[in-house]
């Protein structure tokens, strides 16, 4: 069976299973933290209540350790299904690899870590616990680039290690700190909760800033590889986002000086939630850097500053003619006028994918504004989920000669489809949540949660072409896409979720990044 | 709230996080150049990569005017190369793929273009 899964849709798969595997890692090592620099030491302030914690951050724990085994395990599955089916290998040969051996290594300690939170409480369990997810954290540093890294390989996995943990410690305890504050009642002990943490977090930014630091010095090195490679402005993107994290933490340290500056730590919970949701789009973007080779190793193909600003440059109209169908490059030889007419269709695609977009972003403002009618404005993604499936992959079902299953293997078709097909949920429920058919706060949550996601695959996405300076180009203008997407759906979030002015701004703030999702398609181009 | 919501978020992030994998292992230098002529029927392959390789689980393949041929790759002077020799080509155009594994677990494809002339 492994011989017969197409060598790309495993690749696609392993990408997958690595922004999985970075996720469980963190609330392995959350929920380590939890019990090491939170339960333990603040047992006698804490009394009792430190037992019923301690149960459900243990009973969390041993989920992720879980959760972990079982991508450990898939990772090897995918990697042994590439090695034999793309490379022809031996599946017991196979086995020998180093990245497979390592995995072997992370799933056996994931288990075991899982089995031991969930042993009857005795001394060695917590530093069993530790030691387990210092090798869960030690497995993946050795599946990555660092491990691979030909020359200071030592300084790299250095680096790695601390990075990986700063990571993990801050994104995967964020959810620990919110179960802490719903197990106390008082607003002293909250307080010691938010400090505790507060303290706790920042050594672990501490830990991931100097670990990105030395990263970026051996990976990036120069500011146009920063600029101008696939891998630099993935770091760029990981960085703007990191900032608003730490925006928010900088908000929640004052929620956690005192009890006026935020009444029953409302504020500092909706933001946690935010963090959390940013945190693992930025374990994502990560886990899609990991497919890719460093900035400072592609000195060919760098694009830079001028391509990058000629291209993104408004110069012209939006395209709102679609070049005929015949004329595409699909069952033919591809020749320059096919190429040109291909780009034209995806800039078409794209084009108006942005009216719609900023038409339903003003949509919402106005409906803010209290225009009765805009609160129609969903439907219109039921518009973009047909328009994606109808004519994102030209070759395929409905308008191409393929059909539906036979270009699914491509992950650019898988992703369209994807995309285009939930579309069609998340502009029906939105409708129903704005319209007052659904009152249920969950359901409210769709769009943003949806939002997030979406605007999280524009920042992993790649396209496949050939031309690697081409392809940046085209990626580029998906990120910061990709960022305003992301920002709208948390801002949207904490609107529902929020109180006071935090409400307000976001409120007022995430329409705006909405529309200007809508703006950067509009003007998206493909040919210079 | 926490367990309901965020948690099938992570989830979906995860399955939606799509990222072909592309050429993770970029080669830095070949003997032959891409484009070589090269003199005489005997050819030594040199490949140096950005990344240390795992020779024993790549693979080099040879195709031109003959057909194709399957080559056995070995460690050069580094981890990060990978050589191998081909005998008895005829004059022509010939091309050499190679789908190398980097030790950190990512397969990456490409190919060296070269002519053979008679010395």
């Amino acid at each position: 069976m492994l011989t017969t899964l197409p060598p790309d849709i495993l690749a696609f798969f392993a990408v997958i299973l690595r922004g999985l595997q970075l996720t469980a890692q963190s609330v392995i090592l959350g929920g380590v933290l939890f019990l090491f620099g939170f339960t333990r030491p603040l047992a006698p302030k804490l009394g009792g209540r430190v037992l019923a914690m301690e149960r459900t951050g243990l009973t969390w724990t041993a989920r992720g350790g879980l959760a972990l085994a079982l991508v450990a395990g898939l990772s090897i599955f995918a990697n042994l299904s590439q090695l034999v089916a793309g490379l022809k290998i031996e599946p017991g040969d196979a086995m020998g690899a180093d990245f497979v051996q390592w995995n072997l290594i992370m799933a056996t300690a994931a288990m075991a870590l899982a089995v031991t939170a969930r042993m009857q409480a005795n001394p060695a369990q917590v530093p069993s616990m530790a030691l387990l997810a210092a090798v869960v954290l030690g497995a993946s540093v050795m599946s990555s680039h660092a491990f691979a890294r030909v020359d200071e390989r030592e300084y790299y996995i250095l680096a790695d290690a601390l990075h990986q943990a700063g990571a993990s410690l801050w994104i995967g305890g964020i959810p620990f700190m919110l179960l802490a504050l719903t197990h106390v009642k008082e607003s002293r002990d909250r307080l010691l909760v938010g400090m505790r943490f507060s303290h706790l977090f920042t050594g672990a930014v501490g830990l991931l800033l100097l670990g990105a630091a030395m990263l970026a010095w051996g990976y990036i090195s120069t500011p146009g590889a920063l600029i101008g490679t696939a891998y630099g402005i993935m770091t760029g993107a990981k960085i703007i986002l990191l900032s608003v994290l730490l925006l928010l933490a900088a908000m929640n340290r004052k929620s956690t000086r005192s009890e006026a500056a935020d009444k029953g730590q409302f504020r500092l919970r909706r933001f946690a939630e935010v963090e959390i949701g940013i945190g693992v789009t930025v374990l994502m973007i990560a886990a899609s850097m990991a497919s890719q080779p460093p900035a400072a190793d592609q000195t060919q193909h760098q694009a830079t500053i001028m391509e990058i600003v000629e291209r993104m440059a408004p110069v012209r109209a939006p395209r709102l003619v679609s070049p005929p169908s015949e004329t595409l490059s699909i069952g033919i030889e591809k020749t320059a006028a096919s190429e040109t007419a291909d780009r034209m269709w995806s800039e078409f695609n794209h084009n108006w994918a942005g009216i719609f977009v900023l038409a339903m972003g003003l949509g919402a403002m106005a409906h803010r504004m209290g225009v009765g009618p805009a609160r129609h404005w969903p439907l219109l993604f039921l518009v973009i989920g047909t328009a994606i499936i109808i004519r994102s992959d030209p070759e395929s079902w409905p308008i191409g000669p393929h059909g539906f299953f036979e270009t699914l293997a491509d992950p650019e078709v898988f992703q369209h489809r994807v995309v285009g097909l939930l579309l069609f949920p998340f502009g029906l429920f939105e409708w129903a949540v704005r319209t007052g058919r659904l009152k249920s706060e969950r359901a409210a949550l769709i769009f943003p949660i949806l939002c997030a996601v979406g605007a999280g695959l524009l920042l992993v996405h790649n396209h496949t072409l050939t031309d690697v300076k081409e392809r940046f180009l085209i990626e580029f203008s998906h990120i910061p896409m990709g960022l305003f997407g992301v920002m709208a759906g948390w801002l949207r979030w904490l609107e529902i979720r929020g109180d006071g002015r935090a409400r307000r701004v976001a409120g007022l703030l995430w329409p705006v990044c909405f529309s200007m999702v809508g703006v950067l398609l509009m003007f998206y181009r493909e040919l210079p | 709230m926490i367990r309901s919501v965020l948690f099938p978020l992570m989830v979906a992030v995860g399955l939606l996080a799509a990222a072909d994998a592309r050429a993770h292992a970029v080669l830095v230098e070949s003997s032959p150049p891409a484009e070589a002529e090269v003199v005489g029927s005997k050819v030594e392959f040199r490949l140096r990569y950005n990344s240390r390789i795992d020779a024993k689980r790549s693979r080099l393949s040879l195709k031109g005017a003959g057909g194709a041929k399957t080559l056995a790759p070995l460690q050069g002077a580094s981890e990060a190369e990978l050589i191998a020799r081909v005998e008895g080509l005829g004059p022509g155009r010939y091309t050499l793929f190679w789908d190398v594994l980097s030790v950190d677990g990512h397969v990456s494809r490409g190919q060296v273009p070269f002519i053979t002339i008679t010395p």
